[in-house]
């Protein structure tokens, strides 16, 4: 009995990750107190991640979880399909949303102070159901209708900061992220002409004998320009980095983690799944290939002379999205295996270092260089993120980035591509520049400024003693570089801490153990190259 | 006097047109499921019918009828109305939104989940449309 209970749960949980996020999105609004709203988000969030690991480990055996919405069968209704693709994708933005969702309660208050925080909760949440709607459905009009939920509420997101900067960076990414919907529905257009239907199981069949005609090499054309926009690829990166920047350091860290991702991993589904990525649609990885190189460098290189970190961070994450696009245009089983390493790797990564930023700002005010100085005496367990998180955009060993990087430089020297895997390592190198910029910041320029800062945490003091001992677990190294920092130690709160070093202590776990997500990876490379 | 606008021809049309739009949009959700209509063009003809009650004779008697936070509430409660309608079929055995299960005659269950359904994207629509007509208008002292 309660192995079919277990059974029927399990058959909803495609449309329950859907669901959850959008009951409480609209509960957020009715409720008075902004921390009910947190409190909804929060278990909203947390149950998604349960669904969405177990819909992985599921997966992972090898079951296909199918879902006709409204019992109307595929490929007339919409249907959602749950493949291993589909599940790693899930998890990630379970991860992700999770830890920015419980994160942002005390981030949220003290940026975005005086604002009614329901609406920014309900718009987190229906960004989160958006993306998740992306990952589950086997509809391609229903992934355009679920990725323009979560852009419009993530355009909302970056405008809930306070700032002017953040209305325009936000005005920028509404007017670039709508140019780019426009594009895929265009090309979304062309497919259903072509084929006349718009469920992906049975569009991919129908379009092969129409592969070739100018419809299709339109689609192509529209859907590759479109979501390379809304991917970030370089040079569609311009409204990436002030979008980041200036939003809220929680959305930052949300955003980053999930919205170029999830753009990513429809251009993976659409090129491997419907368009022959080998041979027809060969043109496209062609572009990415020159695009990827060229994100990784102009990324990395911009970055490295930013003053602003949370801008810096941002032209970071142009340079991996160009790692990310590098192994997807290999079109290779080691390609591709690569690219979705990456993207896993790439969320965690960011996603924590954003959070570690958010917690300077938390006490700063604003996250510029000279935010930074003094940091490891004043706040020495966000300087210690702020280094993990560097050291594994770098890739040093034990880090998931080193993974991901092995992975990508054996791909592209197995298909015998010398310039990429130079312009890898160069890539790292200039990483490692702008890194050590931080930790310069951080660790070795304290002086003048760290007194004056001083005075600053001191008024906002008070919840700084707790930040010590909930983290013990993970830190053992970054301990010892701040022994004296304890006294007059004015840290994040806690709970900021703590979704910081849980996201790093994941980005090592997967660092040490990677075989369970590279084997996943593996396997879904494997069934989109056929 | 009530009225904000002193041109006699638009304060006698809207006079009459307001209370027939608020009925028409009525009508428009209702028969949503016979003819053409249902909750989208309803919610817009009803927000068009309070919005030319506001224009007319003033957004400070269009609030005391409809509120800012009335609005949001009713935004949030159709989104509600129409995901606890798919919730109440997944309850009962069914796929999310699979009206059929609804009742114990699947065409009375359909009946009965589309009315709903489509009363949630009304309420929806009106909600947000007129919190978009507030903010608009808005003069910027609140935040």
């Amino acid at each position: 009995m309660s192995a079919t209970a277990a059974d029927a749960l399990l058959a909803q949980l495609p449309i329950l990750l859907v669901v959850a996020p959008l009951l409480g999105a609209a509960l957020c609004l009715l409720v008075r107190d902004a921390r009910l709203a947190w409190g909804l988000a929060v278990a909203v969030s947390a149950a998604a991640l349960v669904f969405s690991a177990t819909l992985f480990a599921r997966t992972g055996g090898g079951l296909v979880l199918e879902y006709a919405v409204g019992g109307w069968q595929p490929p007339w209704g919409i249907a959602y399909k749950v493949a291993p693709v589909n599940a790693l994708l899930a998890l990630v933005l379970g991860a992700v949303f999770l830890a920015g969702v419980v994160y942002a309660g005390r981030s949220f208050r003290r940026e975005l102070r005086g604002r009614r925080l329901q609406p920014v909760y309900s718009a987190l949440l229906i960004c989160q159901s958006g993306f998740f709607g992306v990952a589950m459905t086997d509809d391609l009009f229903n992934i355009f209708v679920f990725l323009e939920m979560a852009s419009i509420a993530g355009y909302a997101l970056v405008a809930s900061a306070r700032t002017p900067r953040a209305l325009t960076a936000a005005y920028r990414y509404l007017l670039m992220g709508s140019t780019g919907a426009a594009l895929f529905l265009l090309g979304i257009g062309y497919l259903y002409l072509v084929t006349g239907t718009l469920n992906l199981s049975d569009m991919a069949p129908r379009l092969q004998p129409a592969l070739g005609s100018p419809a299709v090499v339109a689609a192509l054309g529209f859907i590759g320009a479109g979501l390379l926009l809304k991917a970030a690829l370089f040079p569609l990166h311009l409204w990436l980095p002030n979008a980041y920047g200036y939003a809220p350091s929680a959305i930052a860290a949300v955003l980053a983690g999930t919205s170029t991702k999830v753009a990513l991993y429809i251009l993976i589904r659409l090129l491997f799944g419907v368009f022959d990525a080998a041979s027809f649609a060969a043109a496209l990885p062609d572009v990415m290939m020159v695009l990827a190189p060229a994100a990784i460098v102009a990324g990395s290189g911009l970055a490295i002379f930013q003053r602003q970190v949370k801008r810096m961070m941002a032209y970071s994450s142009v340079a991996q999205i160009g790692y990310i696009a590098l192994g997807v245009a290999l079109v290779t089983q080691a390609g591709l295996t690569a690219g979705l390493v990456h993207l896993f790797n790439h969320a965690i990564i960011k996603v924590s270092l954003f959070m570690a930023l958010g917690c300077v700002v938390y006490r700063a005010g604003d996250c510029r260089l000279s935010d930074l100085a003094g940091l490891s005496s004043r706040m020495p367990w966000t300087a210690a993120a702020i280094v993990a998180g560097a050291v594994s955009l770098v890739g040093l060993p034990l880090t998931s980035g080193f993974v991901s990087k092995w992975y990508l430089v054996s791909a592209v020297l197995e298909a015998n591509l010398w310039l990429p895997a130079f312009v890898i390592l160069a890539g790292s190198l200039m990483s490692a520049a702008y890194g050590w910029r931080l930790v310069e910041a951080a660790y070795f320029r304290g002086g003048e400024s760290a007194g004056g800062a001083g005075g600053v945490s001191g008024a906002g003091g008070g919840s700084g003693e707790g930040g010590q001992s909930p983290v013990g677990g993970e830190g053992g190294a970054a301990a010892e570089d701040n022994g004296g920092g304890n006294g007059k130690s004015a840290e994040a709160p806690p709970v900021m801490l703590l979704t910081t070093w849980a996201l790093i202590a994941l980005n090592f776990f997967v660092g040490v153990n990677p075989s369970w997500l590279t084997s996943a990876c593996r396997g879904i490379a494997a069934t989109l190259l056929g | 006097m009530p009225f904000i606008t002193r041109n006699p021809i638009l304060r006698e049309t809207a006079h009459t047109l307001a209370p027939t739009t608020l009925l028409y949009a009525l009508y428009v959700q209702f028969h949503g499921d016979y003819g053409p209509g249902g909750g989208f063009q309803a919610g817009v003809i009803f927000s068009v019918g309070l919005i030319l009650y506001a224009l007319t004779y003033g957004l400070e008697r269009a609030q005391a009828v409809l509120s800012r936070r009335t609005a949001e509430v009713l935004s949030a409660f159709g989104v509600l109305l129409y995901a606890l309608t798919g919730v109440a079929a997944m309850l009962r055995g069914a796929a999310f939104l699979d009206y059929s299960a609804l009742a114990q005659q699947p065409l009375s269950g359909q009946h009965i989940g589309i009315m709903a359904i489509e009363l949630g994207v009304g309420v929806t629509i009106v909600g947000v449309v007129m919190l978009i007509f507030y903010l608009l208008t808005d003069t910027g002292e609140a935040g």
